[in-house]
């Protein structure tokens, strides 16, 4: 009852200074809309991100990497999954290729050395060393020629991706040609058409459809050791089994390995997971700049309403004197404050709208505006209302009624 | 029966530079119906003896019963609630919220007295036809004159059906004519709805036209008398038709706001 007349009161002080009322809304208007507009812009980078990824990434692929990954955690890596030494073995692909609903599995190893054409060297490519199940794993397109098959075992053959036919080759056909890598001469019999994706999954840097691929065991004979395997690519038949496999997957591995977890089985799942955390982080540091208006807006409330208590002190008494209690003129004051901030929040979340629209129309981006946010919003201005808004109306409510009918 | 009733009381100011005695042991009482002028020069605490009689001050010893119950210790959510209920005040100045027309400042008590919005406007627009303003209700205070301001005091000051009517110079800021208007007013609700009405002023005149006149000087009651008025009174009364029901003005010119 007194809740809804005290409000009734708040509107009517407000309108009746209603310069003042905007200019003390202000900085809430400036905080709840800097805030709500870099979430909704953060969460429609977020989902062109994840559009992105999912129309690239293999939905029914799985990739275990070497070396423990901290995929919560921002993506910390332990030392061997970031330097040259891998836990990924050979006998890891032979178990893993038994498993269930499993259709492929292959290695990935990086063979250091260049593509040469007689004099011509491209040295900008990823050499890649695996076995002919890799084509399954991922998808490849072929601008002409074929991928490694089985009987191309230990022989000296390579399939070319587009950047390295293209320094190579320029526009002559490579098929039947020869390159050369460390030294020893391989027949080309395959080019892949070059693609300008950025990068592929599970391999941050450059395109699969840019690298140079060779057998295995032509590596090992070439470089003259085993080289070390830093992915294996499995492929899943269904994408419903993807979490089963990766468990069991998981599972596998650790009992090879002796019970350690010296290894990371990826999912396309951990792959956007991974992404999230990015652009959570960042969104969280932005928004956290922006709280700074907001609680510079609300010491603006504070100080609009310690001024407004004093400047209405006859008032106070008058209210006082004809009937209306200590807590009465608190919750009036407060609710003020609380009123205050609650409009400054509606008008806010309505600049907010206008601005990430703009904003996203300019950047070719679709803000999300989720209900949380604006919840948010709303739930942070009724806060600083409270906050601010509490000194002042205790200030109100603690005068005397005698001495605030005195004062001038 | 005494609707107030102080029994020595007693008002130091400890918050000065020297503690300063304002009251020294004031006893008087008022009956019910009483139509009482406290009057005194400036600073010989008749302000005071206001403030104790309106719960705005406590006095520091003594005795204050205000209708049979002792007030002297409640706490601030009591004296409020007495204020609201039993009390009715009309200040010198700033008599009501410039912001708000003037029958939402005479709805103002019943807001605090928790009356729902349709009664309290029903009974606001009453005590403005009581004192003849029915047709300014929806104006605001600035665009009536001061005389017109006070009756609306006046008319706020009997929302809750006040035990008490306490008046602080309610002529202080008025012109001659408006002043008579005022007390004729006060003296009209007195007669009419037996309302114990108590008006602290320094003119005398304006004491003569009470019943009863009760003078403080340097804290202490130095006199207390029934005024000329109040000696006639009886033969008046006896030739003046009983109390009539207050009739609503004829003219409504004015829409109310509501």
């Amino acid at each position: 009852m007194m809740f809804y007349e005290n409000f009734k009161m708040a509107f009517v002080s407000l309108r009746n200074a209603k310069l003042r009322s905007f200019l003390t809304m202000l900085g809430i208007i400036i905080g709840v809309a800097a805030v709500v507009s870099i979430l909704a812009i953060g969460a429609g980078v977020k989902k062109a991100v994840q559009d992105q990824i999912t129309g690239v990434v293999n939905a029914n692929a799985i990739a275990v990497a070497s070396g423990k990954i901290n995929l919560k955690g921002g993506g910390g890596n332990s030392a061997s999954s970031s330097l040259g030494a891998s836990t990924l073995t050979l006998s890891d692909i032979d178990k893993l290729s038994k498993l269930d609903h499993v259709n492929a599995v292959a290695p990935m190893s990086l063979i250091s050395g260049n593509v040469a054409n007689g004099a011509i060297i491209s040295s900008s490519e990823l050499l890649l060393a695996t076995t002919p199940p890799f084509s399954k794993t991922q998808s490849l397109k072929f601008a002409s020629g074929r991928f490694l098959e089985d009987q191309d075992k230990g022989q000296n053959v390579v399939v070319l991706g587009g950047g390295a036919k293209k320094d190579l080759f320029d526009s002559n056909d490579a098929i039947g040609k020869t390159v050369t890598i460390r030294s020893t001469q391989f027949k080309v019999i395959g080019v892949l058409q070059a693609s300008d994706a950025a990068a592929s999954n599970f391999s941050a840097g450059p395109s699969l459809e840019n690298a140079v691929y060779l057998p295995l065991d032509t590596a090992t004979k070439v470089t003259g050791s085993a080289p070390p395997i830093a992915r294996i690519l499995v492929q899943v038949d269904d994408s419903t089994n993807v979490n089963g496999v990766a468990g069991a997957m998981k599972s596998t591995m650790l009992k090879g390995h002796g019970g350690q977890e010296d290894f990371t089985v990826l999912t396309q799942k951990d792959i956007l997971t991974t992404v999230d955390t990015v652009l959570s982080l960042l969104t969280t540091f932005i928004v956290a700049i922006a709280s700074i208006s907001l609680l510079v807006g609300g010491i603006g409330i504070m100080n609009i309403m310690l001024v407004s208590v004093t400047e209405r002190t006859r008032e106070i008494g008058l209210r006082k004197a004809i009937g209306a209690s200590s807590s009465t003129v608190l919750s009036q004051f407060l609710i003020e404050a609380v009123v205050i901030s609650l409009i400054g929040g509606g008008i806010g979340i309505l600049v907010a709208i206008a601005q990430a629209t703009v904003a996203g129309k300019l950047a070719h981006i679709t803000p999300v505006f989720t209900p949380g946010a604006i919840g948010l919003a709303f739930g942070v201005s009724a806060a600083v209302g409270i906050i601010f808004g509490i000194a002042p109306a205790i200030k109100a409510a603690r005068k005397r009624p005698i001495q605030a009918l005195k004062a001038e | 029966m005494n609707v107030i009733e102080l029994k020595n009381i007693g008002m130091v100011f400890n918050d000065r530079a020297e503690p300063t005695v304002a009251l020294k042991d004031i006893s008087f009482s008022i009956a019910k119906g009483e139509f009482v002028a406290i009057i005194g020069p400036s600073g010989s605490g008749k302000s005071t003896v206001m403030n104790v009689l309106g719960l705005l001050d406590t006095p520091t010893s003594g005795q204050y019963l205000l209708d049979g119950e002792v007030v002297a210790s409640f706490q601030d959510s009591k004296l409020a609630k007495l204020r609201r209920e039993k009390i009715g005040f009309v200040f010198q100045s700033f008599n009501l919220l410039p912001r708000l027309t003037v029958v939402q400042n005479v709805e103002l008590p019943l807001v605090y007295g928790g009356v729902p919005p349709k009664q309290r406007r029903a009974r606001a627009l009453e005590l403005l036809s009581l004192v003849g303003l029915y047709d300014r209700a929806g104006y605001k205070p600035h665009q009536i004159s001061g005389g017109q301001t006070q009756r609306v005091a006046i008319a706020r000051a009997l929302a809750n059906h006040p035990s008490l009517i306490l008046a602080d110079e309610p002529t202080g800021n008025l012109d001659t004519k408006s002043s008579k208007g005022i007390i004729d007013e006060l003296r009209r609700l007195n007669r009419e709805t037996g309302a114990t009405i108590v008006i602290v002023t320094h003119n005398p005149e304006i004491a003569e036209q009470t019943d009863r006149t009760v003078t403080v000087r340097d804290g202490e009651i130095v006199g207390d008398t029934a005024t000329k008025l109040a000696k006639n009174k009886s033969r008046a009364a006896l030739a003046s038709s009983p109390a009539s029901t207050v009739s609503k003005p004829a003219t409504r010119r004015r829409k109310i706001q509501l």
